[in-house]
């Protein structure tokens, strides 16, 4: 419920809500000269009273631990997790607000879209005590080389450093989404890293040993199984509520039942598929549906003529083959929602998939095996592999299980996390051969064109889609400084995808976490964990607390 | 009245048959040949006598969807107990799985894919190893200094650990665990037939042939290989049962035998979620699978060991 309403809060907050030529921000002293975007970011929970941290919080990760998710340079994949934990950035999506204030305390933006300007808190440094400053703010957009690089790269005309605590980013042209891309959780650029510390431990090393300006300083890893977090009670905003976090990568359901049931783990994910009734009847759990975002399939090099996938009728097959309400039935037990989008309803100028502005897709066998007929496929066809999201395997049995029904035929490539993040994050590149079906989700925030910038425009540093049709509407998008066409924009593009079958979505996905009773506050309370816009998981990590 | 006689004769007589027994279940190892004949016959049979498809779920009757779901029609009805539980039906003697598919026909098609993959990698190797110990023992010199180290270095690889590797850069695949078995096992043999032949090439049969002109790759063909075939046939028995073990061990990883094919390690796999839910056959019926052909391999292995070794045949 909140999560919906802050959506809709940032909707009319910050693209919508600018106008040409209104009054600057409510803080007194204007950085940027000239008329300013209305930009709506929320102010920080800074506790007044610093409480003291307590008690041990240990995480089931459901896939494994890449070291690399560490380092928000290289940013891809699920490293937010861990970017919450050890690291902090100017903005980011907090349970205030998908944009609300943290290392920054002001933010400005010409209503040109051709400057950006952050005023720092006073006071901040990292958890070594070295001082955070606007030259790390520098440092870290200069050596970012992780998701839409080198869209920032581009946009990007000089970096001027007013002083201190104050930075203004001057841009070749407009850069209308920056604040949405810049924020926290739509990319790893605003993350402010220490300058000094890297440099001196080099990539490798940060990755071994991070250090950040976040609430829980690094203790310890063991590559790939866990990690090891301690509280910095000199952390901005607050004290951390627990003394110490640990994150274990637990692949396995079963043993991350085990591990809630035996007390060594106080809150574990992806607790849905075969043990989710005996998460929902145990007594002692409570559990949070936290719908992040819809599953849906991807073509690696169906623009290919010589792809099956190539044929609209067979994408559409692959599309009708797949019988939702019963997937969402075996799978989440009905808590899922059969989605006729590709992305998170949570995100502003996304289409509903429900029914209400994109149709959900119909289940119907017997027009697939016509369509694949029409398409020269009378028997069917076998492609190379499914790839499933880790490690939803289960479910990509399920699908495959549909699919043969029609006569479409393959077998489960199984990778594990980190081989899986980093196969998709290269796009084209990572699966070779145009005879592959790749399942994937991504709750990312920032909008339906954060997305559809990194899966459904050429070079778009994970998309297959390269279309065109798109193309055209995109350029229109990026060259266009009219919110209202924007937003239309995006949507005909979302609409495109969808009715081409480029992207074929599956079902809306409750991403359910399961808690101990160790956790505080007891009973459905415990449910405000998880009220950050788009967040597949439950941060921040300062505000959670367990028993002592 | 016949009495009784007195004890030592009877302890003779009873020694005696017991001996005979002894030597004839020494001699013919009925119970892993028994074992391993069901699980051959129902590896060939399976594409004729397995009840259900492999792969397809079983069609359930709208009787057990409207048990299952409260829906008169559904794709399948999964984790149908066996035959002898509460629920259970014959016409899925061993149950359903999670995708409604036949326990049964699965474990069926899994000891195809079992016996196929573990006698595959296991000949394989055998014959690599087999022509590379033969060429190291025979040719000696530099042949045996380069076969012999990278033999070594071969060895100390632990196999799992070895096997996992080489999965994760050739990827998963029947026919690439068939390599992978290969690559890993073909050292045993190397070592022990290399100094089979070591002995061999002192022998005078060896020695007279080569006096005869007769060329050396006629000498390992017709002498050689012929000779060390005992120890090779030995150690295929034996290895057998090890392939099984780490065919079934990738395939539980995930990088062995891709899904949905019905490999026992993955079944096994993917069946441990339901041991929490109390549906311990659906892991442990492929465990027994396994340990069946483990075993009966082993023991096989172990009797064509004395079978074939004249002392210990004699003993």
């Amino acid at each position: 419920m909140y999560k919906g309403t802050f959506a809709v809060l940032a909707v009319l907050g910050l693209w919508w809500a600018v106008a040409w030529g209104q009054s600057p921000t409510s803080t007194p002293k204007s950085i940027l000269a000239g008329p300013l975007a209305h930009v709506d970011i929320k102010d920080a929970k800074v506790d007044a009273v610093r409480g003291t941290p307590r008690g041990t919080l240990n995480i089931g990760l459901h896939f494994g631990i890449d070291p690399g998710w560490f380092d928000p340079l290289g940013y891809y994949g699920p490293a937010l997790h861990f970017y919450y934990l050890i690291h902090d950035a100017l903005i980011k999506p907090m349970p205030q607000g998908e944009f609300t204030y943290s290392l920054a305390e002001h933010v400005e933006m010409t209503a040109d879209f051709t400057k950006a300007a952050f005023r720092l808190r006073a006071g901040l440094k990292f958890q070594d005590g070295h001082p955070l400053t606007t030259a790390d703010v520098k440092w870290t957009y200069e050596n970012y080389r992780g998701y839409n690089v080198k869209l920032f790269q581009d946009k990007l005309e000089r970096i001027e450093i007013v002083d201190a605590r104050t930075i203004v980013f001057h841009f070749k042209g407009p850069f209308v989404d920056f604040l949405d891309l810049y924020s926290g959780a739509g990319s790893g650029i605003g993350w402010v890293l220490p300058r000094h510390y890297y440099e001196k431990v080099g990539k490798d090393g940060f990755k071994a040993r991070p250090l950040g300006a976040g609430p829980f300083k690094f203790v310890s890893q063991e590559a790939g199984v866990q990690a090891s977090f301690e509280a910095w009670d000199e952390y901005w905003r607050r004290a951390p509520g627990v003394r110490a976090i640990n994150v274990r990568g637990i692949r396995d359901l079963a043993a991350r039942m085990a591990g809630l049931q035996t007390g060594e783990l106080d809150l574990a994910y992806g607790m849905t598929g075969k043990l989710l009734q005996k998460v929902m009847a145990d007594p002692k759990l409570r559990w949070d549906p936290n719908f992040t975002a819809p599953w849906h399939l991807m073509f690696p090099g169906y623009n290919e003529p010589s792809s099956p996938f190539h044929d609209k009728r067979v994408r559409q097959a692959v599309s009708l083959a797949i019988n939702r309400q019963f997937l969402v039935r075996q799978e989440t037990h009905s808590v899922g929602k059969p989605w006729g989008n590709w992305i998170s309803h949570e995100n502003r100028d996304a289409l509903c998939g429900d029914g209400t502005e994109l149709p959900v897709p119909l289940h119907d066998p017997a027009k697939a095996k016509q369509l694949l007929a029409e398409a020269g496929y009378p028997n069917g066809f076998d492609f190379d592999w499914y790839v499933p999201f880790v490690p939803y395997f289960d479910m990509a049995e399920r699908v495959l299980t549909d699919l043969r029904a029609v006569g479409i035929r393959s077998k489960v490539q199984m990778l594990d996390a980190p081989a899986y993040m980093a196969q998709t994050s290269k796009g084209r590149k990572g699966f070779p051969g145009n005879r592959t079906i790749v399942q994937r989700i991504d709750p990312r925030p920032g909008g339906a064109k954060a997305l559809i910038r990194i899966y459904a425009v050429c070079g778009g540093p994970a998309s297959y889609i390269c279309e065109p049709q798109i193309e055209a509407l995109w350029a229109k998008h990026e060259a266009s400084i009219d919110l209202a066409e924007r937003d239309r924009l995006s949507k005909e593009i979302q609409r495109l995808i969808v009715e081409e079958y480029y992207l074929v979505p599956l079902y809306l996905n409750p991403f359910v976490h399961a808690v101990t009773p160790k956790v505080l506050p007891e009973g459905d309370a415990v449910r405000h964990y998880w009220d950050t816009v788009n967040a597949p998981f439950p941060w921040p990590w300062e505000v959670w607390e367990v028993k002592g | 009245m016949a009495t009784i006689p007195v004890g030592a004769t009877y302890r003779t007589s009873v020694s005696r048959v017991a001996r005979r027994s002894y030597r004839l279940v020494a001699e013919i190892p009925a119970i892993p040949l028994a074992m391993l004949a069901i699980l051959a016959f129902a590896a060939v049979s399976a594409p004729v006598l397995a009840p259900h498809s492999k792969l397809d779920p079983v069609k359930p009757t709208p009787g057990q969807c409207q048990a299952k779901f409260g829906m008169a029609d559904c794709p399948y009805v999964d984790n149908v107990p066996p035959f002898w539980a509460r629920g259970g039906t014959m016409d899925t003697p061993l149950g359903t799985d999670f995708l409604g598919r036949d326990v049964l026909s699965r474990l069926m098609h899994g000891a195809r894919i079992s016996l196929v993959v573990a006698l595959t990698g296991t000949l394989f190797a055998g014959a690599i190893g087999t022509l590379l110990g033969v060429l190291a023992g025979y040719l000696g010199k530099w042949w045996d200094q380069v076969i012999m180290r990278v033999t070594d270095a071969w060895l100390t690889l632990p196999s799992l650990v070895f096997a996992i590797l080489l999965s994760s850069v050739r990827g998963p695949g029947l026919w690439n665990v068939v390599v992978i078995l290969a690559l890993v096992f073909w050292s045993r043999y190397s070592r022990a037939v290399r100094g089979e032949v070591l002995a061999l090439r002192e022998r005078d049969f060896v020695r007279l042939a080569e006096i005869n002109g007769i060329g050396k790759l006629r000498i390992i063909w017709r002498h050689l290989i012929p000779n060390v075939m005992n120890t090779v046939m030995v150690l295929f028995s034996l290895q057998v049962g090890v392939a099984v073990i780490i065919e079934a061990s990738l395939s539980f990883l995930g990088v062995g035998v891709p899904p949905p094919e019905p490999s026992w390690g993955l079944m096994m796999a993917q069946e441990r979620d339901s041991l929490m839910e109390g549906k311990w056959w659906l892991a442990v019926l492929p465990g027994i699978c396994i340990t069946m052909l483990v075993l009966s391999a082993n023991m096989l292995g172990d009797w064509l060991r004395v079978r074939l070794d004249p002392q210990l045949r004699n003993r």
